[in-house]
């Protein structure tokens, strides 16, 4: 009987939500503006411009829809407001858009240079409090306008929010959700980071000639101090900086054979210019035309690995009354190409060869700690938490002015290298074994 | 002021029965079987059929014999005289036994083979009939009736009565013979190893089917006559020693307390006997199949018949015993417990796909992954109706195809399929009435809502299904975790015959776990479940393991309480 | 027949405890340590469980000296008639605000975190009618239903902790005691107000089919309870390290993230579907409590017609007591401790030692 009763309370009472039910919380997927990219740049008269780009889903499934090509039209659009706030700027963009705004498949959030430059904290709290946004969206800057960035229509990929989701998360340099910016930011002791994207031409196909269409790029890590972008770094720096964060990139890095002792690479002297020319020197490098087989005994050459594991592990100790950080980093490489015509079947090679390679993957770490050290005062290392976590009582003294001892702090920086395979061949197939070098 | 809560007071103190705890006696069936059996009347006597005891004149008792039997055409009289002798009387009706064989074992013995054989016919009534019954009459029973209502009762099951002139009794033969449908493989509850053999309309037949596969005779069958007009013959059968005694007694309570016209099949008998009759979950386990009585025989419950009905019932049960298919017991024990991990994964599934859907879509579009979020978005994109009356619509129409295919003819039944699942499916997805995800979740709720191996269970599942469905159309998750908890609540709440409905999970019983979502190998299902008396627990001894100790005794009753 | 689970087993006693306490605390609770405690927040638990754990010892050695007494019967034999009834209904108003509690906090959550729309009312309102409608069964099938959600909530929390352990970082827990231990202690004490709840056993007791069985699975149940708490604490700390005290509910934070490869994700429905059954089990666990304190105080003979009147005042004091929820925020932080700890610890050791000193009750075995 008792839950005879209660079975009759429930039914009258889920009729009656049923007729409630159209009130609240309640809407249907096509009254929904469904964005998948966010914007945000700073105007000049110090407001938020925040670029929206909405799916089209209609044109989505529509076989022919995709892509850009062919006078289709793009499966999304890009509307864009104007306001003090984040919130603020969106339900002015509401007004221009005929469906509920709908935030939490925003996958990639873009900040313009102008904002990033004049502080990115006021956003961040936008970021972390608002309900639909989710923390773990990836968050980049660029130079220039953000929004930008939007208009791109790669052509691999259905989407652009996809193509540039897959690019970031190609580890070459590390990714930065919401979340870990936002640690970075509140966190004593650490600055933040976050991956730079530009745009780049793509090499027009015969049908695509004269539509100047562009695809996504890594130019590097935006390097902020405090809330305020102070520099990009380059893409062979941010990967120096993946090493001291741990985050060591999957990627190749060439270095010369023999190598000449103590000069720095080639790339790594360029740290002094500007990041966008260092973009423009990285394009051609020196030294990196190929050789001809029979002549690659006479000039040096070079040697490729791909990094295949890496693990870097941070130390600090006090040394006559300072805090030193020592940075010890382990790699195991393949070797991927070997123009240098080295005998990688002999063993004794391979000693010289992981300490050439920890060499040049020193000299990449190097270089970006002179930059965020000397130029940027950046410490994007989080150095500052790591004495913190060490040496809590010490850090009280230094934390006030964290950032000039951040300048002259000692990191000594130790690699080793193994070399655990050779690719598929052992010994270069284009060289006759007396050819080789030992 | 005060005097208005005084009232209030008084009020609540009145209220109720001083049980803290919820006991058995407060429950709806109780009371309901009390008073039943308050106004049922003592013994089952229909008006006009009082006693009317047999007199000794043959002319007067066949002709009250008939008035009793409403002058029924079928009633056949057949006036003889035994050995030439004394007049006497076979009375049948046609339409119960076989007119072959009263006139092979009960006419031909008593006038043309005592004839013939020159046997001396006893001269007192005595001797008469105890001649009769013990070297005359072809038949394994034979009783002897005082009272014509009985007579009459009797013919009406199916027997034949000899009336002889000068007796004050009446001689019943029972002549087996009737036809029945053949035994055959349960249509509802087929197997691909195990018996295929079901239970048929006779309930004679039926417990044979039970006694073939139970040699001790400690099993038992109580017979009871239930149904003020159908007097159907109604059988308790369970194993004496395993069965607790309070379940059997609970079992003939409330079989007793019935008080009906008829009984014309053993759904009947369920729908007064069970805990909660305000659920749409079954508290009583049907089978057609006489493995399965046996096996839940011989875990302690007791099981109930009726003739006419192709299914037995079988109490207590509970939810994940209405889950088991008999073929889960007949194939590996490995297999058999994926097969139910799928069967409970799909059931949750028909329950809640629906609905995941409807809150996803319509209030948490967050939930969705984004591509899965494109795709139905395109999808809904001209679709007229919200996702709610869509998958209402689906849902509805679905059980309307299922229905209509039950119910029609097969070869017809065949085309309702497929014309429902191309006109309406096809046509509605592709004229943008009805979205295709919407199709898919319908279509595949459908499947596994087949995948239960009761009927009834499916079915009440799938009524929860539109419960938690219009829960989550109008509030979304907090619908839909708010009706999975009342509806846990409800199943944690029912009974079946005293036993939790959702035991050996809630409540706990460690050992009872080896039959539910898994299932255990047989050699290690030591323990029959809870309902048996407490110290028989234990299946069997474990030579193998135990080395050759005695072997169990057979009758349960028999052993010492102290071991196990 | 006649069932013999009227009573509630040990088992199930700690079944009813764990989720009847730790569901609203697994949510919210590291974000309210972590203002004080910061990176330290997770020794909160563990600080608090000593004080929790003498919570229960109060309740087993009054249940010892008054077998089949709750708190309310004997009360008035300790400390005399009127102070002892005044003594139970300060134990009831302690049921009533604490359930009054639990769904503001239920509504507060559920409307930020997925109905932000729907007025409050309806939430509070629906989650007090399935905890009444759960509590009319009375406790043995509320106890039921906590053998059935207990191991699947415990699954879930595993199974976010496994998910979102690739988002975790050990260093964010560091350095440890970096403010020495007084926020730490701090924090402990806002925890053991949670963990404190434990008091219900005050009232749940003498349901339980063997006494001193009961009192060790509640210790069980309060171990489980502070486990979780501490690992769930953890998890935050280690995913959002300074930013954890920014959060109001971390671990819903935590079930946003959680991913497993590209295909397991956004299982937060899942945390807020768990998070609204568990919300109403621990309201329907201290509804029961508030309604058989107050039948008993009163002397009725039975509290079942109370269920729903009781509910319906739980969930109007609930909507309308509070301002917004940062009143609440600041209440559960600096008010309620404090508060608390007066009906959890204050009340049950007065009764206990005024017992023993009059030496009222059973005379309790000392090597026992």
């Amino acid at each position: 009987m008792r839950s005879a009763r209660s079975w009759l309370r429930v039914l009258p009472c889920c009729a009656l939500l049923l007729l409630l039910g159209g009130c609240y919380d309640r809407i249907e997927l096509n009254e929904l503006a469904i964005a998948d990219i966010m914007a945000i740049d700073r105007t000049e008269d110090g407001l938020l411009k925040v670029s929206l780009q909405f799916l089209i889903p209609s044109e989505l499934t529509n076989p022919g829809g995709v892509g850009s090509g062919g006078g289709l039209r793009d499966p999304f659009y890009i509307m864009e407001a104007t306001g003090a706030t984040l919130p603020e700027a969106f339900s002015l963009l509401q007004a221009k858009v005929p469906r509920r705004l709908f935030t939490s498949h925003i996958r990639v959030i873009v900040l313009g240079e102008e904002l990033a430059r004049s502080g990115i904290g006021p956003v961040f709290d936008s970021l972390t409090r608002m309900r639909e946004l989710r923390i773990s969206a990836d968050v980049v800057v660029t130079e220039g306008e953000g929004a930008r960035l939007l208009r791109a229509a790669p052509r691999l990929g259905r989407l652009p929010v996809l193509a540039l989701a897959n690019t970031l998360g190609q580890r070459i340099v590390p990714q930065r959700e919401i979340r870990q910016v936002a640690i970075a930011l509140a966190a004593e002791g650490m600055d933040p980071f976050i991956p730079a994207v530009g745009l780049v031409p793509r090499i027009e196909t015969q049908l695509e000639v004269g539509t100047r269409a562009q695809e996504y790029e890594l130019t590097g890590v935006g390097i902020f101090r405090g809330d305020r972008l102070v520099g990009f770094a380059p893409l062979d720096l941010a990967r120096g900086l993946a090493w001291l964060v741990d985050e060591a990139p999957f990627a190749a890095a060439t270095i010369e054979w023999p190598p000449e002792t103590g000069a720095p690479s080639p790339q790594l002297e360029r740290t002094d210019l500007s990041p966008s020319e260092a973009l423009i020197e990285r394009e051609a490098p020196p030294g990196t035309g190929p050789g001809s087989p029979g002549s690659g005994l006479k000039e040096p050459n070079h040697i490729t690995p791909l990094i295949v594991r890496a693990r870097v592990h941070f130390h600090t100790e006090i040394q006559d009354g300072q805090v030193v950080v020592n940075v010890h980093a382990h790699a195991v490489d393949d070797i991927v190409t070997n123009q240098a015509g080295l005998d990688l079947t002999d063993p004794k090679v391979i000693p010289e060869l992981e300490e050439a390679l920890a060499d040049s993957v020193k000299q990449r770490m190097q270089a970006m700690l002179r930059l965020a050290q000397e130029e940027l005062n950046a410490d994007v290392f989080g150095f500052g938490a790591l004495i913190r976590r060490n040496y809590p009582q010490l850090w009280r003294t230094l934390r006030q002015d964290w950032h000039d001892h951040f300048r002259r702090l000692p990191v000594h920086i130790t690699v080793d290298v193994d070399v655990r395979r050779t690719g598929l061949t052992g010994n270069p197939t284009i060289f006759r074994p007396e050819q080789l070098r030992k | 002021m005060s005097s208005l809560f005084r009232a209030f007071f008084d009020w609540l103190r009145r209220g109720r029965a001083p049980a803290q705890h919820p006991s058995l006696d407060d429950r709806w069936v109780q009371r309901a079987i009390q008073e039943r059996l308050a106004r049922k009347p003592a013994s089952l006597v229909d008006e006009g059929l009082a006693g009317v005891r047999l007199g000794k004149d043959l002319k007067t008792n066949l002709s009250t014999l008939r008035r009793l039997a409403g002058d029924a055409p079928d009633l056949v009289v057949r006036h003889l005289h035994i050995a030439g002798g004394p007049e006497a009387a076979v009375v049948f009706f046609e339409t119960l036994g076989r007119a072959e064989l009263v006139a092979n074992q009960v006419i031909k013995p008593l006038t043309h083979d005592a004839a013939q054989a020159g046997l001396r016919v006893p001269s007192s009534a005595g001797g008469l009939e105890a001649w009769i019954r013990e070297q005359v009459i072809n038949s394994a029973r034979v009783t002897v009736e005082t009272d014509l209502r009985e007579v009459v009762r009797e013919l009406c099951h199916g027997k034949t009565a000899l009336l002889v002139q000068g007796l004050a009794r009446a001689i019943i033969v029972e002549l087996l013979g009737l036809d029945t449908r053949n035994v055959q493989e349960p249509v509802g509850e087929p197997v691909v190893r195990g018996p295929r053999d079901g239970f048929v309309e006779s309930l004679q037949t039926n417990m044979s089917l039970i006694r073939r596969r139970v040699g001790s005779p400690l099993l038992r069958f109580e017979r009871l006559l239930l149904g003020r007009w159908t007097k159907t013959p109604v059988v308790i059968t369970y194993l004496r020693g395993l069965a607790p005694d309070e379940l059997i007694e609970e079992v003939r309570r409330r079989i007793t307390a019935i008080d009906i016209d008829g009984i014309i099949d053993t759904s009947y008998i369920e729908e007064f006997i069970e805990d909660t009759p305000y659920t749409v979950f079954p508290q009583v386990l049907n089978t057609e199949r006489p493995d399965v009585v046996v096996a839940n025989l011989l875990e302690g419950r007791v099981a109930i018949m009726a003739e006419g009905s192709p299914f037995a019932l079988i109490v207590p049960t509970s939810l994940w015993a209405l889950m088991n298919a008999a073929e889960d017991y007949y194939q590996r024990w490995d297999g058999a417990t994926l097969v139910r991990l799928l069967r409970y994964a799909l059931v949750a599934l028909m329950l809640l796909f629906p609905s995941v859907y409807v809150a996803a879509t319509t209030f948490h579009p967050e939930m969705l992954p984004s591509p899965m979020l494109i795709s139905i978005a395109a999808a809904r994109e001209a679709v007229p109706f919200s996702s709610f009356t869509e998958v209402l619509l689906m849902e509805i129409t679905f059980e309307a195809l299922r229905e209509a295919g039950v119910r029609l003819p097969r070869p017809i039944g065949q085309t309702i399929g497929i014309v429902g699942a191309i006109v309406i499916g096809e046509a509605a997805v592709s004229a943008q009435i009805v979205s295709a995800p919407v199709v898919i979740i319908v279509a595949f709720t459908g499947i596994s809502s087949f995948v239960v191996p009761h009927f009834n269970v499916g079915v009440a599942f799938r009524i929860a299904r539109f419960f938690i469905l219009i829960l989550a159309g109008s509030l979304g998750l907090l619908g839909i975790s708010i009706g999975l908890m009342l509806l846990i609540l409800h199943l944690a709440a029912l009974r079946s015959f005293g036993q939790p409905y959702l035991a050996p999970v809630s409540p706990l019983r460690w050992p009872d776990l080896q039959d539910t979502v898994i299932r255990l190998p047989r050699w290690l299902m030591r323990k029959r479940p809870q309902v048996t008396t407490a110290w028989v627990r234990r299946r069997r001894d474990f030579p193998l393991r135990q080395g050759n100790k005695t072997f169990p005794r057979e009758e349960g009753t028999a052993r010492a309480p102290g071991r196990d | 027949m006649r069932p013999a689970e009227t009573k509630i087993s040990p088992f199930q006693l700690a079944m009813l405890l764990i989720p009847g306490i730790g569901s609203t605390a697994i949510l919210g609770l590291p974000g309210t340590t972590a203002t004080f405690a910061r990176q330290d927040a997770w020794m909160a638990p563990l600080v608090a469980f000593p004080a929790s754990a003498l919570v229960i010892w109060l309740c087993g050695r009054l249940a010892a000296r008054f077998p089949d007494e709750t708190f309310v019967e004997y009360a008035p034999k300790v400390l005399g008639r009127i102070p002892g009834k005044l003594c139970g209904l300060l134990l009831f108003w302690y049921f009533f605000h604490l359930d009054a509690a639990i769904s503001r906090e239920f509504a507060d959550f559920l409307v930020a975190a997925a109905h932000p729309r729907t007025p409050m009312v309806l939430a509070v309102g629906l989650a007090g009618f399935a905890a009444a409608v759960a509590v009319r069964h009375g406790p043995e099938i509320l106890a039921r239903l906590g053998e059935l959600f207990t191991p699947g909530a415990v699954v879930l929390l595993l199974v976010i902790v496994g998910m979102a352990y690739s988002s975790t970082d050990a260093n964010l827990l560091k350095p440890v005691l970096e403010n020495g231990l007084r926020p730490v202690l701090a924090s402990g004490l806002i925890t053991q107000a949670f963990t404190g709840q434990v008091i219900l056993l005050a009232v749940l007791l003498p349901s339980v089919t063997r006494r001193d069985q009961g009192v060790k699975a509640s210790y069980a149940a309060l171990g489980v309870i502070v486990a979780a708490l501490t690992l769930v604490s953890i998890v935050s700390l280690s995913v959002f390290g300074p930013i954890t005290d920014k959060f109001l509910w971390p671990f819903f934070k935590v079930a946003r993230i959680a991913k497993f490869g590209q295909v397991l994700a956004r299982i937060d429905p899942l945390v807020i579907g768990f998070w609204v059954g568990g919300s109403c089990f621990k309201l329907a666990v201290h509804l029961y409590a508030a309604v058989v304190t107050f039948a008993q105080v009163f002397g009725l003979r039975d509290w079942r017609p109370l269920v729903f009147p009781m509910s319906a005042l739980v969930s109007a004091y609930a909507a309308g007591h509070l301002q917004n929820f940062v009143e609440h925020g600041h209440m559960l932080a600096y008010f309620w401790p404090p508060y608390t700890q007066f009906f959890q610890l204050v009340l049950p050791a007065v009764v206990l030692i005024v017992a023993a000193i009059r030496g009222v009750g059973v005379r309790v075995d000392a090597k026992r």
